[in-house]
C-alpha cells in the first residue's frame, strides 16, 4: 500500500514536472536560438579577422586590445553614458509625475493614460524625422514659435553643436518614452492597496510622507525594472542620432551602437564589431547587476 | 485489402507523375533575383515585366532592399546572394576586390556600344583591369539656382554662376533675411562626397591618388575648395549657420522651400523642376569652377552586375544587355527624366525638348568618381575635417591634413 502511494505520489511529481517544462520550453528555445547560439557565435567571430568573404584568422584577444586603444570607440562609449545619465533622469520624473496623475479612477482618465502613451507606439525612426524637422533651423516649428513669442532674437541652431544636439534629442526620447515608463509605474502604484494609504493617512502621514515613506518603497522592485530598461535602451541608442544629429558634428554625437554599426555594415570589420558588442554587453552586464543590487528590497 | 493497396499504389504513381513533370517543368525555367536600390527600383520593375513577355521562359523577381550596403554584405555572409546586384557605383570596387562579383571583361568587350560608357564610371567599375559591372544608371551632380530670387537680386535667371568668384558674388547678393545664398549638406558623408567634391576637382585636385592608394585632401588644391566653403560660411556668410547639421533632405527642402538660392543637387532634382513635382522655377548649370573653364561633377549612380558563383551566367547577362538597351535606357530611363547610361543615346526625342538635360549629358562627361576599396571607411575622416574646418575649430590646411593622415591609416591598416 505504502508502495503504491509512493508511485502515484511520483508519477503526480513526474507529470508536474513535465507539465510545468512544458510550459517553460518555448521561451528556452526562444532564448538559445536567438540569443545563447548567437552569442556563442558573436564571441567566437570576436575572436577572428573576420571579414565579409574569403578565410578567417585567429587573432585571440587583439580585437578586444584594440577597442580598449580605440579612440573612437571610447569617445563613443563616453558620449552614450553622458546620454543615459541625462536621459533617464529626465525620463523617470515625467513618467512618475504622469503616473501619478493618471493614477485616478475617474471618468474619462483613459484618454489620458492613452494620450501619454500614444508616442510610445510610434517608430523611432519617424519620431527623429518629426523632430528632425521641428528643431530644423531654417524652416523648423520650434525656432518659429520662439522667434515669435520674442524669447530668442535669433533662430538657434539645434543639430549644429553636442550642447543643444544632446539636450534636444533628449527632450523628443523623453516625449516618446516617458508613457512607457508611466505605464510600468502605474501598473506598480495600482498594486498597492487603497487601505494602506488609508492607515498611513489615519496615523498622520502627510502627501509627501506617504509618496516616499510607502508609494516607493512598495514599488520598488518595478522601478528597478523599469531603470534597468531604461539604462539598457539609453545605451543601445542608435537611430535617434543617427537621423538627427548624424552623429556629427565631427563624430561628437556618435554612440556606442552607431559606431558597431559603422564597423561591421559599413566597414565589413564584423570580427572587430563582434568584440565591441560583447565590450558592450559585459558593460550592461555590470550596470544592471549594480542596479538591482542597488534597488534591491534590503529587508527581502 | 487488395483493392485498397491498388488504389494507394495508383495514387502514389500518379502523384509522383505529376511531381515529376512539375520538377521537369522548373528545370526548363530560368529564375533570377535581382536586387536594386530604391530609386531604381521602378525602372528595372518595368524593365524586368517587358523582358519577361519577350522571354517567358525567364522568370525575374526584382527586390529592393532597405539598404543595399547592409543587406547584400549580409547575403554574401550568409551565401543566399541575389543574381544580379545593381549598387552605388562607388561600391563596386570593394566588392569585386572581395570576389563577390562575376568577372565580365569578355561579355562587356564584345559589346557593340563599350565606348558610349562614361569614362569615370567604368573605372569604378573595374578591378586590377577586369570589368565587373556596367555603368547602368548614372547620377551627377550640377547646380541649381532659385530663377525668382536672382531676378530679385539683379541677376541674369538665364545663367548660374561659373566661377567661384561668381558663386561668392551671386550669393552675396542672394543672401537677404529672407533666404542665404548658397546651402550644401555638410551633415552627411555621402552628400558632401556628390556636392563639394567637384570643387576639388574643378581645383585640379583630388580625393585620392590614381592608384586609390593614399588620400589628396592634404594637397593645396583640395584645401583651397574647403577653404571656399569655409569662406562662404564663415567670411561672407552666404551659407545658414547649421550647415554642418543637414544631409540631402535638409539642403535640399531648405532650397524647395526659398530658403536657400543655390545648391548643387543631381539629375532627380532636375527632372523635379521640370515636371513640376518641384514647385519651383529653377535654373540650372554646372557646378562652378575658379576659372569658369574646367568643370567637373560627380559621377554616381547605380552600376549593375552579376553576383559570383550565380547559376546562369548567359541569362543574367542577357538581362542586363536589355537593361542597356534603347528600350529600358530611352523609353523607361529618359523619357521619365533619367539620364540614360550610354552616350550614343543621349539624342532621343525626350531629352532634345528638355534643354536642362545637355547640362547633365555635359556634367557626365566631365563626371569623376573617388577610386577606393575602403570608400565607406574614408566618410568619416572625410566628413570630420570638413566639418572641423567650416565650425572654425581648425583651419582647412589642418582639418585636411588631419583627415589625409586618417585615411591613410585606414588605407593602410
Amino acid at each position: 500500500m505504502t508502495v503504491r502511494t509512493t508511485t502515484i505520489l511520483e508519477g503526480a511529481a513526474l507529470k508536474r514536472r513535465v507539465f510545468n517544462t512544458a510550459f517553460i520550453l518555448p521561451v528556452l528555445v526562444i532564448n538559445i536560438l536567438f540569443f545563447a547560439i548567437p552569442f556563442v557565435k558573436v564571441f567566437y567571430m570576436s575572436l577572428f579577422k573576420w571579414e565579409l568573404l574569403g578565410t578567417h584568422s585567429f587573432i585571440g584577444l587583439k580585437n578586444y586590445m584594440t577597442a580598449f586603444q580605440d579612440k573612437t570607440f571610447l569617445n563613443s562609449l563616453g558620449f552614450t553614458f553622458e546620454y543615459a545619465l541625462l536621459v533617464t533622469p529626465m525620463l523617470f520624473v515625467l513618467a512618475f509625475v504622469l503616473a501619478l496623475l493618471v493614477n485616478h479612477s475617474v471618468r474619462g482618465i483613459g484618454i489620458f493614460r492613452t494620450i501619454y502613451f500614444a508616442p510610445v507606439v510610434i517608430s523611432m525612426t519617424t519620431c527623429s524625422l518629426i523632430w528632425l524637422w521641428i528643431y530644423n533651423d531654417l524652416y523648423g516649428v520650434l525656432n518659429y514659435l520662439l522667434t515669435s513669442s520674442g524669447l530668442i532674437s535669433k533662430n538657434i541652431t539645434w543639430m549644429n553643436q553636442a550642447s543643444t544636439s544632446l539636450p534636444a534629442v533628449c527632450f523628443m526620447i523623453t516625449w516618446k518614452m516617458a508613457g512607457f515608463n508611466m505605464l510600468m509605474l502605474l501598473a506598480a502604484l495600482q498594486g498597492i492597496g487603497e487601505d494602506v494609504h488609508e492607515a498611513a493617512s489615519i496615523d498622520g502621514a502627510s502627501g509627501a510622507q506617504r509618496f516616499f515613506r510607502i508609494t516607493l518603497p512598495m514599488i520598488r522592485a518595478h522601478v528597478g525594472l523599469a531603470l534597468v530598461i531604461s539604462i539598457i535602451g539609453s545605451v543601445l541608442a542608435f537611430e535617434q542620432f543617427r537621423i538627427m544629429t548624424k552623429g556629427g558634428p565631427s563624430s561628437t554625437t556618435m554612440t556606442a551602437v552607431n559606431y558597431m554599426y559603422n564597423t561591421s555594415f559599413k566597414y565589413f570589420k564584423f570580427g572587430y564589431g563582434a568584440a565591441l558588442s560583447m565590450v558592450l554587453l559585459v558593460i550592461l552586464g555590470i550596470l544592471s547587476y549594480f542596479q538591482f543590487k542597488l534597488l534591491q528590497d534590503p529587508t527581502e | 485489402m487488395k483493392k485498397t493497396l491498388c488504389l494507394a499504389l495508383a495514387i502514389l504513381m500518379t502523384l509522383s507523375l505529376i511531381a515529376f513533370s512539375a520538377s521537369a517543368e522548373t528545370t526548363d525555367k530560368v529564375s533570377l533575383e535581382i536586387w536594386v536600390r530604391a530609386s531604381f527600383y521602378d525602372i528595372v520593375s518595368k524593365a524586368a515585366a517587358k523582358y519577361m513577355v519577350l522571354h517567358p521562359e525567364v522568370t525575374l523577381n526584382v527586390v529592393q532592399p532597405s539598404d543595399m550596403s547592409d543587406q547584400f554584405a549580409l547575403a554574401l555572409s550568409s551565401g543566399d546572394t541575389p543574381d544580379i546586384v545593381s549598387m552605388d557605383c562607388v561600391l563596386i570596387p570593394y566588392y569585386a576586390s572581395i570576389g563577390a562579383l562575376a568577372d565580365i571583361t569578355d561579355k562587356f568587350n564584345a559589346l557593340a556600344y563599350k565606348d558610349a560608357f562614361s569614362g569615370g564610371l567604368l573605372d569604378l567599375a573595374k578591378y586590377e583591369g577586369a570589368q565587373y559591372a556596367v555603368p547602368f544608371a548614372p547620377d551627377v551632380s550640377v547646380m541649381l539656382y532659385n530663377k525668382a530670387h536672382f531676378k530679385e537680386a539683379g541677376l541674369n535667371p538665364d545663367a548660374g554662376p561659373a566661377t567661384w568668384a561668381e558663386l561668392i558674388d551671386y550669393a552675396q547678393k542672394l543672401t537677404i533675411a529672407d533666404h542665404y545664398g548658397y546651402i550644401y549638406g555638410a551633415g552627411d558623408s555621402g552628400t558632401m562626397m556628390f556636392t563639394f567634391v567637384p570643387y576639388i576637382w574643378a581645383n585640379g585636385g583630388d580625393v585620392m591618388s590614381a592608384d586609390g592608394t593614399k588620400s589628396m585632401l592634404d594637397q593645396p588644391k583640395a584645401v583651397e575648395a574647403l577653404q571656399l566653403m569655409c569662406d562662404l560660411e564663415n567670411k561672407y556668410k552666404v551659407s545658414p549657420e547649421g550647415i554642418t547639421s543637414y544631409g540631402w533632405t535638409e539642403s535640399q527642402d531648405a532650397f524647395l522651400s526659398g530658403k536657400a538660392s543655390m545648391i548643387v543637387l543631381g539629375s532627380n532634382a532636375v527632372w523635379g523642376m521640370i515636371t513640376g513635382k518641384y514647385d519651383i522655377d529653377a535654373g540650372i548649370c554646372l557646378i562652378p569652377s575658379p576659372d569658369g573653364k574646367t568643370y567637373s561633377s560627380f559621377s554616381g549612380g547605380d552600376s549593375i552586375a552579376i553576383v559570383q558563383g550565380c547559376s546562369n551566367p548567359d541569362a543574367e547577362w542577357d538581362f542586363i544587355q536589355y537593361c542597356l538597351s534603347e528600350e529600358v535606357q530611352v523609353e523607361e530611363m529618359a523619357q521619365f527624366g533619367q539620364l540614360p547610361a550610354r552616350s550614343d543615346l543621349f539624342d532621343n526625342k525626350y531629352f532634345n525638348e528638355n534643354p536642362e538635360f545637355k547640362v547633365l549629358q555635359e556634367a557626365l562627361r566631365v563626371g569623376e568618381a573617388p577610386y577606393s576599396l575602403k570608400y565607406n571607411e574614408m566618410y568619416v575622416p572625410f566628413l570630420d575635417g570638413v566639418q572641423t574646418a567650416i565650425n572654425g575649430t581648425m583651419s582647412a590646411q589642418d582639418a585636411f591634413t588631419s583627415a589625409a593622415q586618417n585615411i591613410n591609416a585606414l588605407l593602410a591598416g
